[in-house]
């Protein structure tokens, strides 16, 4: 496996870990690299804090531990961010910097603990699994999941990328000038897969080049929902499917 | 002459058979199309507030809708009441301006006039159940890949869809909508709609040009492909000034989105899922001009896929 892959990879799992999809084995494998490789604590803590700050709930209600080392670049990191950051609701960013967390205890945080304290909206996932193949005539439909529980399954997991609570859903507010980096209302969350990584900006996409991605799938998302509603005779359907949230 | 018996009295038989499934397959579809203009029609005009659940890739949100008419004008409000809260207004759309959608599962539509949308087998069953009410049950099968397929349940009183799940063409269920409550009152409707809120996305509104001017498709741009069944739905001009082709079959629809300056997309090809809605990404070059091509729809990938690939410039432009 050459780095570039390998590092792909790692934040892959970084990214699952956040959106609390990844198995014990990436957790380790986070935390490990983490404490070896600063660029991985930023990029953590930076996933984490624009979590944080799409939400009003404060992660230090969860009672949850981090690796000392981890808590402490975090924290550090912190007022670094909360300075550059124009994010108008400090609270959430003192909250990001008081997070502790321990290894031992984050891979059986549970999915509801993530889930409440980053609850965000999933809107689009980018992924490059295996497309829609042919027919089948007269089997009963069996209700299944588009995200493999399974979070291991890397190779099939849908990228989520996260809209901030209703205001950036707006168009004004999804029409900000792109490459905006964590501003209010705005954050990117996990690494978008494209289909062709030979032809985009999959293989290290930067963080500005993913938000510019994850606020344009939202604005095009956004734009259909409005054309869907009128014509797909499924009432506001359309909205729901853009408003919901995957809180798994 | 026994054995002549038998060989005339099967075909007989056989015919007659033939016959009465004829007549019941024709007065079934009759029904469903029956069902489904009431049902365009109570989307429409019907007065309501309710509670439903919105299930997708194991996740599960609910929702509180309602929706009310004064003097022929819809005020909608859909609120999220798990998680973050969001809400959506909308307001303004005349009831009796219909849409390409409207017009197609009313059979209205001037390709297929008096026409349920073509391209679905229906299948029609009654004394199913859902929130508390009597419901009908519509299974709305796509005849081939390229669309999913329905279950609808319509409130038997109102025609209301209760629950519809989405169906991919390999038999899963990838969205389940249902409701948990229905309350047809007016006066609660009205309550709701009006409820303090305090996030709202307010949805566009077309429906002031509710004339042909709508749905005049521009000169310059083609889908020289789309699913058989497809119709051309709307024109528009985004927020960033870009060009905005809708199509719908009744049930699903198609957004094209034409950036003319293509480097401004960040994403130059690629692939996005959001339950049943996919989006396609690409880019293309004509008279060595970058545009970006996006085609995103309640469709398989591949067929969102094949549409980008098709969209033509003509020369016209």
């Amino acid at each position: 496996m050459s780095d570039g892959v390998k590092q792909t990879s790692l934040y892959e799992s970084l990214s699952a870990l956040i959106d609390n999809e990844a198995s014990e084995l990436e957790v380790h494998r986070v935390l490990a690299e983490s404490e070896k490789d600063e660029a991985i604590r930023t990029r953590w803590h930076r996933y984490q804090l624009a979590r944080t700050a799409l939400h009003g709930e404060k992660l230090s209600n969860l009672d949850i531990d981090i690796a000392d080392s981890v808590r402490n670049a975090i924290a550090g990191e912190a007022l670094i961010d909360q300075a550059e950051t124009d994010v108008s609701r400090p609270g959430e960013v003192e909250v990001a910097s008081s997070s502790r967390l321990t290894s031992s205890r984050f891979a059986n945080l549970g999915r509801f603990a993530i889930a409440a304290g980053v609850a965000c909206v999933a809107l689009v996932g980018v992924q490059q699994f295996g497309g829609d193949s042919g027919f089948v005539p007269g089997t009963a439909p069996a209700l299944v999941s588009e995200a493999p529980s399974n979070a291991s399954d890397a190779s099939a997991k849908p990228a989520r990328v996260i809209d901030s609570p209703f205001p950036a859903v707006n168009l004004q507010a999804v029409s900000q000038p792109i490459g905006s980096s964590l501003g209010q209302g705005t954050a990117y969350q996990s690494p978008v897969r494209l289909a062709d990584p030979s032809l985009s900006l999959a293989a290290q996409p930067s963080i500005d080049d993913e938000e510019r991605i994850r606020l344009y799938l939202q604005e095009l998302m956004m734009q259909h929902a409005e054309h869907s509603a009128q014509n797909s005779n499924s009432g506001l359907m359309p909205f729901v499917r853009v408003s919901t949230e995957f809180e798994r | 002459m026994k054995r002549i018996q038998l060989a005339i009295i099967v075909p007989l038989s056989f015919l007659m058979l033939s016959a009465s499934s004829a007549v019941f397959a024709d007065e079934s579809r009759q029904l469903v199309a029956q069902w489904f203009e009431k049902m365009s029609a109570a989307l429409r005009e019907q007065n309501y507030s309710g509670l439903f659940t919105y299930e997708i890739g194991g996740g599960l949100d609910t929702y509180e809708v309602a929706h009310f008419v004064e003097e022929g004008i819809e005020h909608e409000r859909l609120h999220k009441l798990n998680g973050a809260p969001r809400e959506v207004l909308r307001k303004g759309q005349r009831t009796r301006c219909l849409s390409r959608g409207d017009q197609m599962l009313r059979r209205l539509s001037i390709n297929f006039e008096n026409q349920l949308p073509p391209h679905y087998f229906f299948s029609i069953s009654e004394n199913h159940r859902v929130a508390g009410r009597e419901a009908i049950h519509i299974e709305v099968k796509s005849q081939d890949a390229s669309r999913y397929s329905y279950i609808f349940a319509l409130d038997k009183e109102s025609a209301l869809p209760v629950q519809m799940l989405v169906i991919t063409p390999e038999s899963k269920v990838i969205e389940r909508i249902q409701f948990a409550k229905l309350d047809l009152s007016t006066q609660a409707a009205k309550e709701l709609v009006n409820a303090e809120y305090r996030d709202h996305h307010t949805a566009r509104d077309d429906r002031g040009k509710c004339d042909s001017e709508l749905h005049l498709q521009p000169a310059g741009w083609q889908a020289t492909w789309l699913p058989s069944g497809f119709e051309y739905g709307g024109y528009r001009i985004t927020s960033r000034g870009d060009r905005m082709l809708a199509f719908t079959d009744g049930f699903a629809s198609i957004s094209v989105f034409i950036v003319h300056d293509g480097e401004r997309v960040p994403i130059k090809k690629g692939r996005a899922q959001l339950g049943a809605t996919n989006a396609a990404l690409s880019q293309r070059v004509w008279d060595n001009q970058l545009y970006s091509i996006s085609v995103v729809g309640e469709v398989p990938y591949a067929t969102a896929q094949q549409v980008a690939e098709r969209i033509e410039k003509s020369v016209a432009q």
